[in-house]
Order: C-alpha cells, then structure tokens, then sequence
C-alpha cells in the first residue's frame, strides 16, 4: 500500500514513516500542503495522513481538496489535543479519522490497517 | 595678534575645532568600524552555528524516529549503539548533546504510550540528565525553568529533591516548573510544597495540577491541612480538589469557610458545597447569607433550589421576597417554585397585582412556557 505522510515536523514524519514502513507499506512524505497536493495528484497514494497545521495549505484543506475532487481515498488526520473544532470541521470536509497527539505510532498503526480493510 | 582679538579667537577655536572634528570622525569611524566587524563575526558565527544545529537535527531525528518506534529496552540500546557507531564522538561534546535534549523533550511532547518511554530510555541511556543538571544550576532563569521542564518530561524523578527545592523560588517561571514538574513526577504527594508555599498559586496552575492528579491518590488530612493555611491560593486549590473529588468528609471545613475574608474562598467554597452538600448545609447557608455578597447569595438560592424544601427554607425564601434586589426576588421565587408549587401558588397568588412582581412573574410564566 502506498501511504502519503503530509507532516512538516521532520522527527515526527520519520518517525511515522519508519513505522509504516515497517509495517510494510511503501511510504512518500512531504512537509508542506501544496506538495501533498502534488503528491496526491501525482502518486495516487492509497492512504493519506495529514497533519493540521501546515505551510503552504493546510490539512483541512487537503482533506476539503481530495474529497471535492471525488477521490475515495481515506484520509487520517493528525492534530494536537483540544482542537476540537478543528476536529469537527475535518470531519465535516470527509475526513475517514483522527488521531490528537499526543499520539502512539502502534495506534496509528492499527487505525491504518483498519483503514485499509475497510 | 593682539590687534585683533577676535580674530585670534576665532580662529584659535577654530584650529582646536579642527583637530578635534578629526579625532571625533576617527573614533566614529573606529567604533562604527569594530560594530560592523563584531556583527559580521556575529552574523558568521551564528550562521555556522545554524548551519551545524541543522546537521545534527537531521543526524538526530534518525535516532529519535528510530528509537520511537523500537518494541523494547533492548532494541533501544541497539539503535543507540548502531548511532553511535557512526558518531560515537558527537556525543561528547555539550552543544550536540543539548539540541539532542531538545529533540527529545519536543519529541516526547507529541507522544505517549511506549514510544514515549523509548525517549526517557535513551535519554537515561545517554545520561542527558547529567547536562540538565547543569542548566538547573544557571543563574539565568529561562535555562532553569526549562531545565526543570526537562527533568520532569523525562521522568527523572531521581532528582526530584533539587527539583522541589525551587518550588519556592521568587521566581514565577521556575517555581511554576518546579510545582508542576514534582507533582508531574510524584503525583498527589509532590503537592507537599503546598504545606510551605507563601506565593500565589495562579489558576493556570491550579488546574494543571488537577490535570496530572489520579482520584484514588488522594488525602483528605493533607487538603483539611490546605484549607486551614494563610496562603489564599492552596485555600483555593483544596476547595477545587473537593469539588471535584467530592470530598465529603471536609464538609463542615468548607461551610466554616462561607465566612472567609477573600471572595474568592466563599465562592469556591459554595461550589464545593454545591458537591457535596448534606442535610446540615442549609442551615449553613441560612445562617450566612445576611452577610454573604449578592453573587453569593444568588449562587446560595441556586443551590438551596436544588436541595431546599424544608418549612424553614420556604419561609427564609417567602422572606427575600421583600429584598429590594429585583434578582434576589425573582431567584428565590423560582426557588421556591421549585421547591414547592403548591406554597409557590399561594405567595404568587398574593403578590400578582403588586408592581414590583410584574416584570418577575412575567419571567417565570415565560420560563414555565
């Protein structure tokens, strides 16, 4: 499975990517919102986890631009704690799920092969 | 010369103006000279301190990503080792090792589970402990503050005496790490410092603190204790644990409280009430609303709406309602409305044509639609 991490914290999105690739999934990884865009274009990824807050365009604004777009992929989203509106407002754009952080990689692990399977 | 003074004057200034103008320009220009070389060696130094932070930030973040995601102690060790194989020197220098606290510390801040233990791990494996305590040691109060930050994030609570040692400090942001970094390592013990802090607890903190406390953790003795203290603050602290974790043996400590000289206390201590009231707390609430301020005495008809009922309560309400206080008036009908329809019909029976009830009763009927 091809999984594309959009995080612009850069131990954060290594250390979300080693686990995904560990997990065996093939792994692309961008942090700013107008290259996941590009990505998202691009490599057709099969999974997207997008963190909320990034430069250029922002999570909500990826999850908003893939699901207008009709694309079916799942999208999980990753924001810190007591974002609650910002939670909604994701969901509300399409958004499959959420993780707040603080966060374990092995539950976000576990989300994306439940994600997978659906 | 002397045939001309003034001009002598004139131009004997001027020769002094002269040599003086050039030795003012000279030492401007040396001093703008120095400025500019000390902000190009600045800018140069700073830049190359950038430029090699950034390198050991990528150097790092594999070891952090690596370690994170690591199933044990064991597999930590061994992706410590295999770094170090590589950069078994960068880590005996003091600058590496401070942006690696840094990483870490931040690192941990976004994880939780065993991930975030992998980082405490590595951070006791390369003793970073060691370099936090010197920064706990600084005179400047940022190193000090974070230091403390660190050590608590870290779970370092082998150091938690030097730590609890600054919960007293005269400074706000080292004393405020420090009371939350013990009670962060410790739990409802590290709130010991209560028993001898003489500054303020601010409310941020407060609910900090409630935020990292665990209910089976906690001691009534110690909060009786709090509530009997001179410092204003712990009194509002242990009153907010009891409201919260409905201590219901402090009850009659609490209701002594009703009296108490801040305004701040008596609220807290009628929304501790409000927990954990019993059949004694009216009469309490009776006896003290003469004195009580008019916030107050609105929150006591509020709560005697709830828990009232009793013949003396209905008459104490019927009685507010020749208060001159339009609120008083309106909240003690409603109470008794609640309380009792029946004695509500009568007394709203005998005042309908009074004017002063007319914007009330109004209310009510609204409310009841």
């Amino acid at each position: 499975m091809k999984i594309l991490i959009a995080e612009d914290e850069p131990i954060m999105q290594k250390t979300i990517a080693l686990r995904l690739k560990k997990d065996g999934h093939d792994v692309i990884a961008t942090d700013n919102g107008r290259e996941a865009l590009d990505l998202i274009a691009t490599q057709s990824p099969d999974l997207i986890i997008t963190d909320i807050m990034m430069p250029y365009a922002s999570g909500l604004e990826i999850v908003g631009s893939v699901k207008q777009s009709q694309n079916q992929v799942p999208i999980i989203v990753l924001s810190a704690m007591g974002q609650e509106n910002v939670v909604l407002e994701a969901f509300n754009l399409g958004a499959d799920d959420f993780i707040a952080k603080p966060f374990s990689p092995a539950e976000l692990s576990m989300r994306v092969k439940r994600l997978m399977a659906r | 010369m002397m045939k001309f003074p003034l001009l002598h004057a004139i131009l004997g200034k001027a020769v002094i103006s002269y040599t003086w103008l050039l030795c003012t320009a000279l030492f401007f220009t040396a001093v703008v000279t120095g400025l500019l070389l000390f902000a190009l060696f600045y800018l140069h130094r700073n830049g190359r301190r950038q430029q090699r932070k950034a390198q050991l930030l990528r150097l790092f973040s594999d070891l952090v990503a690596e370690t994170v995601i690591c199933e044990s102690a064991e597999e930590v060790e061994q992706a410590l080792q295999q770094f170090l194989v590589t950069n078994s020197n960068l880590l005996n220098e003091p600058f590496p090792r401070r942006v690696l606290i840094k990483e870490i510390v931040k690192t941990k801040g976004d994880l939780n589970g065993s991930s975030a233990e992998n980082l405490c791990t590595l951070f006791d494996k390369l003793e970073l402990d060691k370099d936090t305590l010197v920064r706990l040691q600084s005179k400047e109060w940022h190193r000090k503050a974070s230091a403390i930050q660190h050590l608590a994030e870290m779970k370092q609570a082998k150091h938690l005496v030097k730590i609890y040692r600054e919960t007293n400090h005269a400074n706000d942001f080292i004393r405020t790490e420090a009371q939350i970094a013990v009670v962060k390592l410790t739990g409802f013990q590290g709130l010991r410092f209560l028993n001898v802090v003489h500054r303020p607890v601010s409310q941020w903190q407060q609910l900090s603190f409630i935020s990292q406390l665990q209910e089976s953790e906690l001691e009534e003795d110690k909060i009786k204790l709090w509530l009997s203290l001179k410092n204003d603050s712990v009194v509002e602290f242990a009153l907010r644990l009891i409201t919260i974790y409905k201590c219901h043996g402090l009850h009659d400590e609490v209701t002594a409280l009703l009296q108490h000289s801040s305004a701040a206390i008596r609220l807290q201590a009628l929304q501790a009430l409000k927990e954990i009231g019993n059949e004694s707390t009216s009469d309490f609430l009776l006896q003290n609303f003469p004195a009580a301020s008019r916030e107050e005495q609105l929150i006591t008809l509020d709560m005697l709406r709830e828990t009232g009922g009793s013949n003396k309560e209905m008459q104490f309400l019927t009685t507010l309602l020749k208060s001159d206080d339009e609120a008083i008036r309106f909240r003690a009908l409603q109470a008794m409305q609640k309380l009792s329809p029946a004695w509500s019909a009568v007394v709203i029976r005998r005042m309908r044509d009074h004017p002063d009830f007319t914007y009330i009763l109004s209310l009510l009927e609204k409310q009841a639609v």
